[in-house]
C-alpha cells in the first residue's frame, strides 16, 4: 500500500514539474539594444517577469500548449510573440519597435489629426490677451492663417469661403447665429464668451466625416465642465459690463454669465459714434448646468441667448439713411457622455432659434429660422491600430422669410419692390463612419464616409480620407482630401420658393478639399506650412431677378504658413506669425441695370496675402503686454462702369465691370493692449486692462462710395480709426 | 518513510501554489520595497524595475493587482519628477503612463479601501506633473485634476497625502485661477500632522511625508519665517536624507535668506 501510494505521488509531482515550462530570452529596442526593466507576461495569465539590467528574463510557468509572450515598455510598441509550452525550456526573442504615440500629439486622436489651421491651443487667455480681437473668440481665431481679412468683423472666412460656410458648434449643437450686430458689412462680434468653451478646436479644411453641412471650415467648441470652487467676477469697461457666477451644487455646478454691451461711452470717448443713429446695444447671457452621472458620466444643460439693435447711418447711391437691425438669438442644448462597454459615447437635443428684422429705404427683411436637433456619436479602439468612429446627425428646421426685397439692389424708397411672405420646413438626415488605422509604424491614416439626406434641398455622400507619415518625433507629413456638402439656407430656399414655386429648386452645394503640408513641433515652437487646392460646384447664385439656382461655381488655392513660440500661460514671451495666399474665383452676379448675368470673378472676400503678427510679453508676473499687427492686400471689388436712368423715379440702376476686377488699397492695422493684475487678499483680485485699437489711425479702405448716377466714386473708409478702450475686471473666489 | 511522504506532499504543493494562484503580497511587498530604495537613492534603475515588477503583478486579478496598479503608477511619479530636468519628455511618458493606468483602475470600481481616495490623490498629483511638464495641457487636465482633488477630498478629507497633493494645488495656481497660499499653508501643516499619526499597514501606501514637510518649509521660506521653515526642511531630510529639492534647493535658499537676514 505505501509502495502503491508512493509510486503515485512520484508520478504526481513528475506530471507537475514536466507541466512546468521555463521562459527565457531577451528583450531589445529596433536597434538591437537590449532592453532592461521591460516587462514580459504570457498573455491571460498572471505568469511573467520584468527583464533584468541586462535586458534578459526568465520565468516558469504552468501554462501549456499555444500561448502568446508578450513584452512591454514604456513610449514603445509592444511586441508579442506565439510559443508552444510543453515544459523544459523556451526562448524567446522579442524587439520592441517606437510607438507612433511618440511621433507628435497630433496622431494620438482622430480629432487632432485634421488638415488645417487647427488652434485647439487657442486657450481663453489667449483670446482676451490677443490685441484687435476686444476678448472675442472669432476675432483672435482670424489671427491663424487660412482666415483672411475680408471685413473688419468677426466673421470667418476660410481659405475661399464665404463666411457661411464654416459651421460653428457648441457640444455638437449647431449655432444658428454665432455673430452680434449682423450688417451688411457681416457681423461684428462673436456671441460665445471665450470662457464659456473648456476646448476649441478649429479647421480650415480637409475635416473629418463627423462634420457635416459645411463647405469650408468647422469651429466646435466644447462647454466647461462643472465649477470646483465658487466664483464670482464683475467686469465694467467702456463697451459693456457683464457678470459671472460659478457655483458648486452638490456633485454637479452652475456657470451663469450675464452681458450688457453699450458703446456710447466708448464712442463719446474716442470721438466717434456719428455713423450710428442708434448705438450698438446687446443683451446676452448663457447659463450652464454640468454634473457627473458616473465614474465616466457628465451631463449637461446649456441655455444662450442674445439680443442685440442698432441703427447704422449708410449711403446708397440711391438712398441715404439708415441701416436698422434688430436681432435675436437663443441656443438650448443638453449633453450626455459616457463609457459603456469601450465605446465613447456623446449625445445632444438641442433647439436652436433665431429672429431678425433689418431696414434700409424699400428693403424690410424679417427672416427667423429655427432648429431642433439630435447629434449622437460613438468611438471605440477595436485593437491597438484601430480605431472606429461612427455618428448621426437629425434635425429639423422651419425657416420664414417676411419683407420687402427691391429690384436691382436699389433701396430708394420708390423702387420696385416684392413682397415675400414663405415659411418653408425640412429635415435632415446625416450618418457617418470613420475608421482610424496605423498600417506602418510611421504612418497613421484615416478613411471616413458621410451620408447625408435634405428634405429640400437633396442628398449627397460625401468621402474623405487622411494620411499621416512621421519623419521624425517632432515632424509630420500631413495629406487630406474629400467632399463636403452643404445645404443652401433655408431662408434662400423660402425665398426661392415664394419667387418661382413650381421652379426646379435648390440643390446641394460641393467642394472638395486637396491639402498637402508639414506640421513641426518642437520644445515651445510649431511650424506649420499647407498647401491646398478647392474647387465648388452647385453654388447658390442670384441668378436672374430675385430667382436663385445652385448653378455656381468656384475654385481657390493658397498656400498657408504659421510660426508660434511660446505660451501665453508660462512663457514671458510668445507669440505667432500667420501669412495667407489666396486665389480665389467664384460664380458672381454682374448687374446690368434691372437685369444681371453670371460671371466668373474673384470674390469679395478673396484677399490674396494676409500677415498677421502677433506678440506678447509678461514683464513682470502681473503685467502683460501684447500687441498685433496685420497687414492684407486690398478686398476685390467690382467697379461700377455705367448706370441706367430707372423709369420709376429719380435714381440709376448700377451696370458692372468685371467681378472682383479691381483691388482696394493695402490693409494695415497695429493694435496694441496690456493688463495688469491686482491681488486683493486672499480671494480676490483686481485686473485692470487698457486697449488701442488702430494706433497708426489708418484710415482703410473698405469700398467705394458712388454718386447717385455712378458717374464718380471715391473711397470709403472704415469707422475703425484709432481708438482706446479701458476696464476693470473684479474676481472673488468663496471659500 | 512519514518524512519521505511529507517532503514529495511539499514538493508537488509548492510550485502549484507559486504558478496557480495570483502573486501574493510577498512579491508585492518586495516590489515596494525596491520602490522605496530607488526613491531613497534617487535611483531611476531601481525605480525602473520597480515599477516592470509592478506591472507583472498588476495583472492579478484580485486586490494585490489593484494595489500594484497603484504602485506602478507611484513609480511613475516618482520616475517623472526623476527625469524632470534630465529628459522632459520621458518624464511626461511616465507621468501620462501612471495616469492613464489609474483612470483604468478607477474605472473597475470596487476597489479596496483605501484605493479609492489614494488613486484619487495620486491621479491629481500625476495630472499636476503632467501640467507642470507641458502647459498646454491645462485645459484638458486642470478641470480634470480639480475634479479629483475634489472626490479625495470628498472621499478622505483626513489623509495626509489627500491633504498634501490639495495643498500643493492651492499653493501653485494663482490667486486669480483660485490658487490660495494662506489656505494651502494650513493644510500643509495639518498634512505633516496627519503623516505622523498616520499607521500604515499591509497594502496602504507611506508616501508623501517627507515631501509634505519639504512643501511646508518651502512655504514657511516664502512668507520669511525663517524659524519654522528650517525645522520643516530639517524633518524632511531626517526623514528622507537624499532628496534632490531638499539639498539642492530648499537648504542653500535657506542658507541665503538666513544670511540675508542676518
Amino acid at each position: 500500500m505505501t509502495r502503491l501510494l508512493l509510486l503515485a505521488l512520484l508520478l504526481a509531482s513528475s506530471l507537475a514539474v514536466s507541466a512546468q515550462t521555463v521562459v527565457t530570452g531577451t528583450v531589445a529596442g529596433d536597434d538591437g539594444a537590449l532592453l532592461p526593466y521591460a516587462t514580459v507576461l504570457i498573455v491571460g495569465t498572471t505568469d511573467g517577469a520584468a527583464t533584468d539590467s541586462e535586458g534578459r528574463f526568465g520565468f516558469t510557468t504552468t501554462a501549456t500548449g499555444r500561448q502568446l509572450v508578450e513584452a512591454r515598455f514604456l513610449g514603445l510598441e509592444p511586441d508579442r510573440q506565439r510559443v508552444e509550452l510543453a515544459g523544459d525550456t523556451v526562448r524567446v526573442e522579442l524587439v520592441l519597435r517606437e510607438s507612433i504615440q511618440d511621433l507628435g500629439s497630433a496622431v494620438v486622436s482622430a480629432d487632432a489629426f485634421v488638415s488645417g489651421a487647427d488652434v485647439k491651443g487657442l486657450s481663453p487667455l489667449d483670446v482676451v490677451t490677443t490685441p484687435g480681437a476686444a476678448a472675442d473668440l472669432f476675432q483672435a481665431i482670424r489671427s491663424f492663417p487660412g482666415l483672411t481679412e475680408a471685413s473688419e468683423g468677426a466673421g470667418l472666412f476660410v481659405r475661399g469661403g464665404d463666411v457661411s460656410e464654416t459651421a460653428v458648434l457648441m457640444d455638437g449643437a449647431q449655432i444658428l447665429q454665432p455673430y452680434q450686430y449682423e450688417s451688411p458689412q457681416g457681423g461684428a462680434r462673436g456671441t460665445i464668451s471665450p470662457w464659456l468653451a473648456k476646448g476649441t478646436r478649429f479647421s480650415s479644411g480637409g475635416f473629418s466625416a463627423r462634420y457635416g453641412d459645411a463647405l469650408s471650415g468647422v469651429l466646435a467648441l466644447d462647454s466647461q465642465d462643472e465649477p470646483t470652487r465658487a466664483q464670482q467676477t464683475l467686469d465694467v469697461g467702456l463697451a459693456g459690463a457683464s457678470v459671472g457666477v460659478d457655483a458648486p451644487l452638490g456633485r454637479g455646478g452652475l456657470r451663469l454669465v450675464g452681458n450688457r454691451s453699450f458703446t456710447e461711452a466708448l464712442f463719446w470717448v474716442n470721438g466717434r459714434g456719428d455713423e450710428f443713429e442708434q448705438a450698438p446695444e446687446a443683451l446676452n447671457g448663457s447659463a450652464l448646468f454640468s454634473m457627473p452621472t458616473s465614474s465616466t458620466g457628465r451631463l449637461k444643460v446649456l441655455g444662450l441667448v442674445n439680443a442685440d439693435q442698432f441703427g447704422l447711418r449708410l449711403s446708397d447711391p440711391s438712398f441715404s439713411g439708415v441701416f436698422e437691425s434688430d436681432a435675436y438669438s437663443g441656443l438650448g442644448l443638453a449633453n450626455w457622455t459616457d463609457v459603456r462597454s469601450g465605446w465613447n459615447l456623446n449625445a445632444t437635443v438641442s433647439h436652436s432659434l433665431r429672429q431678425t428684422d433689418q431696414r434700409f429705404g424699400s428693403l424690410r427683411l424679417r427672416p427667423g429660422v429655427d432648429r431642433s436637433a439630435l447629434r449622437a456619436t460613438a468611438e471605440r479602439s477595436l485593437s491597438d491600430r484601430l480605431l472606429i468612429h461612427t455618428g448621426v446627425d437629425l434635425d429639423r428646421r422651419r425657416a420664414s422669410y417676411r419683407g420687402e426685397v427691391p429690384g436691382g439692389d436699389v433701396v430708394d424708397p420708390d423702387a420696385t419692390t416684392t413682397v415675400f411672405d414663405q415659411t418653408t420646413r425640412g429635415t435632415h438626415a446625416g450618418a457617418w463612419a470613420e475608421i482610424e488605422t496605423q498600417p506602418a509604424r510611421r504612418v497613421v491614416a484615416i478613411v471616413g464616409l458621410r451620408g447625408d439626406a435634405h428634405s429640400a434641398t437633396g442628398a449627397a455622400l460625401d468621402p474623405r480620407a487622411s494620411l499621416l507619415y512621421a519623419l521624425n518625433d517632432a515632424t509630420q507629413l500631413r495629406l487630406a482630401a474629400g467632399r463636403y456638402s452643404q445645404s443652401p439656407s433655408l431662408g434662400t430656399v423660402a425665398l426661392d420658393d415664394a419667387q418661382a414655386p413650381d421652379g426646379p429648386g435648390l440643390g446641394l452645394q460641393h467642394a472638395t478639399h486637396l491639402i498637402a503640408g508639414v506640421l513641426h513641433q518642437g520644445q515651445g515652437l510649431t511650424l506649420r506650412a499647407e498647401a491646398y487646392a478647392k474647387t465648388y460646384r452647385q453654388l447658390v447664385v442670384q441668378r436672374s431677378g430675385d430667382l436663385f439656382g445652385t448653378t455656381g461655381t468656384g475654385w481657390a488655392r493658397g498656400l498657408d504658413l504659421f510660426a508660434r513660440v511660446g505660451a501665453i500661460d508660462t512663457d514671458r514671451v510668445s507669440g505667432w506669425v500667420s501669412y495667407s495666399f489666396l486665389d480665389a474665383r467664384r460664380t458672381r452676379v454682374q448687374r446690368n441695370g434691372l437685369a444681371s448675368r453670371l460671371a466668373e470673378g474673384r470674390p469679395s472676400f478673396g484677399v490674396a496675402h494676409s500677415l498677421n503678427v502677433v506678440g506678447k510679453a509678461r514683464p513682470t508676473p502681473r503685467l502683460t503686454t501684447s500687441a498685433r499687427f496685420r497687414v492684407a492686400a486690398g478686398r476685390p471689388v467690382t467697379p461700377v462702369v455705367g448706370a441706367i436712368a430707372a423709369p420709376e423715379g429719380d435714381f440709376f440702376y448700377p451696370i458692372d465691370g468685371v467681378p472682383g476686377s479691381e483691388t482696394l488699397p493695402t490693409y494695415t492695422r497695429l493694435d496694441i493692449g496690456l493688463s495688469y493684475s491686482v491681488p486683493l487678499g486672499r480671494t480676490g483680485s483686481l485686473v485692470l486692462y487698457g486697449a488701442a485699437d488702430n494706433v497708426l489711425n489708418r484710415a482703410n479702405a473698405i469700398g467705394y462710395d458712388y454718386s447717385a448716377d455712378y458717374t464718380t466714386r471715391q473711397l470709403e473708409v472704415s469707422p475703425f480709426r484709432r481708438s482706446v478702450y479701458v476696464g476693470a475686471t473684479l474676481l472673488l473666489v468663496s471659500r | 518513510m512519514r518524512f519521505l511522504l511529507l517532503v514529495l506532499a511539499l514538493g508537488l504543493a509548492v510550485p502549484a501554489q507559486a504558478q496557480s494562484t495570483p502573486p501574493q503580497p510577498a512579491a508585492l511587498a518586495s516590489a515596494r520595497h525596491m520602490l522605496d530604495a530607488g526613491v531613497a537613492t534617487n535611483n531611476p534603475d531601481s525605480l525602473l524595475a520597480a515599477r516592470a515588477q509592478l506591472a507583472v503583478l498588476a495583472n492579478a486579478d484580485d486586490a494585490s493587482g489593484h494595489w500594484a496598479t497603484y504602485y506602478a503608477a507611484l513609480a511613475d511619479y516618482r520616475l517623472a519628477y526623476l527625469f524632470w530636468s534630465r529628459d522632459a519628455d520621458r518624464a511626461g511618458q511616465h507621468a501620462a503612463s501612471g495616469a492613464s493606468a489609474l483612470e483604468a483602475l478607477r474605472q473597475e470600481g470596487s476597489l479596496p479601501d483605501p484605493l479609492p481616495e489614494e488613486s484619487a490623490a495620486l491621479l491629481s498629483a500625476l495630472y499636476s506633473t503632467q501640467m507642470g511638464l507641458d502647459a498646454s495641457l491645462g485645459m484638458t487636465l486642470g478641470q480634470k485634476a480639480s475634479m479629483v482633488t475634489r472626490e479625495a477630498s470628498r472621499l478622505a478629507p483626513a489623509n495626509p497625502r489627500v491633504q498634501y497633493v490639495q495643498a500643493m494645488s492651492l499653493a501653485s495656481t494663482p490667486a486669480e485661477w483660485g490658487g490660495d497660499p494662506e489656505q494651502a499653508l494650513e493644510l500643509f501643516r495639518s498634512s505633516v500632522e496627519a503623516f505622523e499619526a498616520e499607521t500604515p499597514s499591509g497594502m496602504a501606501p507611506r508616501w508623501g511625508e517627507d515631501e509634505a514637510y519639504a512643501w511646508l518649509g518651502m512655504t514657511l521660506l516664502q512668507r520669511g519665517e525663517l524659524a519654522e521653515a528650517r525645522e520643516a526642511i530639517e524633518a524632511s531630510e531626517a526623514i528622507n536624507p537624499t532628496s534632490e529639492f531638499v539639498q539642492y534647493k530648499l537648504k542653500p535658499w535657506l542658507a541665503s535668506v538666513e544670511a540675508d537676514a542676518q
